[in-house]
């Protein structure tokens, strides 16, 4: 027989061990040509109406976690829990939120990011792209697959700012998804003048800032951000390591090196992971077992 | 307490697939998350009660109720298994395996747990309509759990297709 304490033990172990490995990392600032580099997801969701995990200040402490420097909180439609991530962020001295949405209509889906209301989904996108520049916004293709590439029209891709290069899809294995995505997102920021953006859509699953675009920008702020990505000051990483955006700058970042230092690790996990994830399935099992027993 | 256990491991949950390990800053922000999921089962659990004969206090009806969450409580943990197999990559990547992995069981488990409810409205409650019992707590719980979390993002792709 198993001592009644021992799945409770093993639940508290597992949460002592994840948390010792989950305590935040501090990064020192980069500066490369004369522009402070900011690491940048542009396209999270929260967990308040935005079938997130997280909710808005759990973005912020997740941001902070992942060595994020700025990060858009993107609901479908709304900017209400953009707005509670920002006043907690700027309470905490967190990382730079930027209210951000994801217009989504059938036709597209378009990141607004540096936004103040609400934008309407009920127009077409190059409406949308105009109201967002209203607002001192930046308007970018959120994960261009070919069903969304007829709602980006020619006014549309003519007022555009960004697109997203590197999406978690671009690194599942072909096999998977049955398409090249990578190649599809090439093609389509190939239509138009546009800042490379990686963003990473995080729900909860896996590491936010998986995806992320280093932004060059002239000032640590949310209008230095926004400036860079209207001039095309970008870097994004994809598939393979293969770098896109302002060719100086890859080449810059290149030879600097360790631009990608502070990413979340994409293939492996840690030993206190591994403790923390057997002792907690086994405690929780037990846990659970214990429970209907009763 | 059972509905505080069902919490607890929803949060495990979203620790797990989130960074791969258990942190105390995870599993609290994903309990608040998910609360909503308890929260709309208790709504329907009170409504059923309401209608039911009442041979038990409501806290201690409803901490009962929630005890037969085990089919639940065991998918989430295998659900949080299936996260130990992947790498971040994989976690990160498009819910591919997790959606198969959904579809492959939720049928069985709704089963199993529609059971074990209709046995306690059947058994605790002695009412002559645990069926009717079980699908009106289910159409409140499930339906409500839902649109919450769904319906923001769902609604605009409904109201776009219809109007154009």
């Amino acid at each position: 027989m198993i001592p009644r304490a021992v799945p409770g033990l093993l639940v508290a172990a597992a949460i002592v061990a994840g948390t010792y490995a989950d305590r935040p990392r501090r990064y020192p600032p980069l500066t490369l040509g004369g522009y402070r580099v900011l690491a940048v997801d542009f396209h999270t969701h929260s967990s308040m109406w935005s079938d997130g995990a997280l909710t808005p200040w759990g973005l912020v402490l997740e941001a902070r976690r992942q060595g994020l420097d700025a990060f858009a909180i993107t609901a479908h439609n709304e900017t209400w829990d953009a707005h509670v991530g920002q006043r907690f962020s700027r309470m905490v001295g967190g990382p730079t939120v930027l209210v951000g949405e994801e217009i989504v209509r059938p036709s597209f889906h378009l990141i607004a990011a540096g936004i103040t209301t609400t934008v309407s989904f009920m127009q077409s996108a190059a409406g949308a792209i105009d109201e967002v520049h209203r607002q001192g916004g930046v308007a970018i293709a959120a994960h261009p697959d070919e069903e969304f590439w007829e709602g980006f029209d020619a006014p549309a891709m003519q007022r555009l700012d960004g697109s997203e290069i590197c999406h978690p899809s671009v690194l599942v294995p072909e096999f998977v998804l049955k398409e090249d995505v990578q190649r599809t997102y090439e093609t389509f920021a190939a239509r138009a003048p546009l800042a490379a953006i990686g963003s990473s859509d995080f729900h909860g699953l896996g590491p936010m800032g998986l995806c992320r675009t280093y932004v060059f920008a002239d000032a640590v702020s949310e209008q230095g951000i926004l400036d860079a990505v209207r001039a095309h000051r970008t870097v994004v990483y994809g598939r393979d390591g293969r770098a896109y955006g302002d060719p100086a700058l890859v080449q810059l970042a290149a030879q600097a090196g360790g631009l990608r230092d502070r990413e979340p690790a994409r293939d492996t996990a840690g030993w206190l992971d591994w403790v923390s994830r057997i002792a907690g399935l086994l405690g929780l099992a037990g846990v659970i077992a214990r429970s209907r027993q009763a | 307490m059972s509905s505080l256990e069902f919490l607890f491991v929803f949060g495990c949950v979203v620790s797990m697939w989130t960074s791969g390990r258990l942190s105390v800053r995870l599993i609290a922000d994903g309990m608040v998350s998910f609360a909503f999921v308890p929260a709309f089962q208790l709504l329907a659990f009170a409504v059923v009660y309401r209608r039911a004969p009442r041979p038990l206090p409501f806290g201690r009806a409803a901490d009962r109720f929630f005890a037969g969450n085990g089919p639940w409580l065991w998918w989430l943990l295998a659900f949080a298994a299936l996260r130990c197999l992947l790498t971040p990559l994989q976690a990160g990547a498009p819910p591919e395996l997790l959606l198969d992995f959904v579809k492959a069981t939720v049928a069985g488990v709704l089963a199993w747990s529609a059971y074990v409810d209709y046995r306690f409205f059947r058994d605790v409650f002695s009412s002559p309509g645990s069926a009717r019992d079980l699908i009106l707590q289910r159409t409140i719980g499930l339906a409500g759990g839902l649109v919450y979390f769904f319906g923001i993002a769902v609604w605009p792709v409904i109201v776009g297709r219809i109007v154009p």
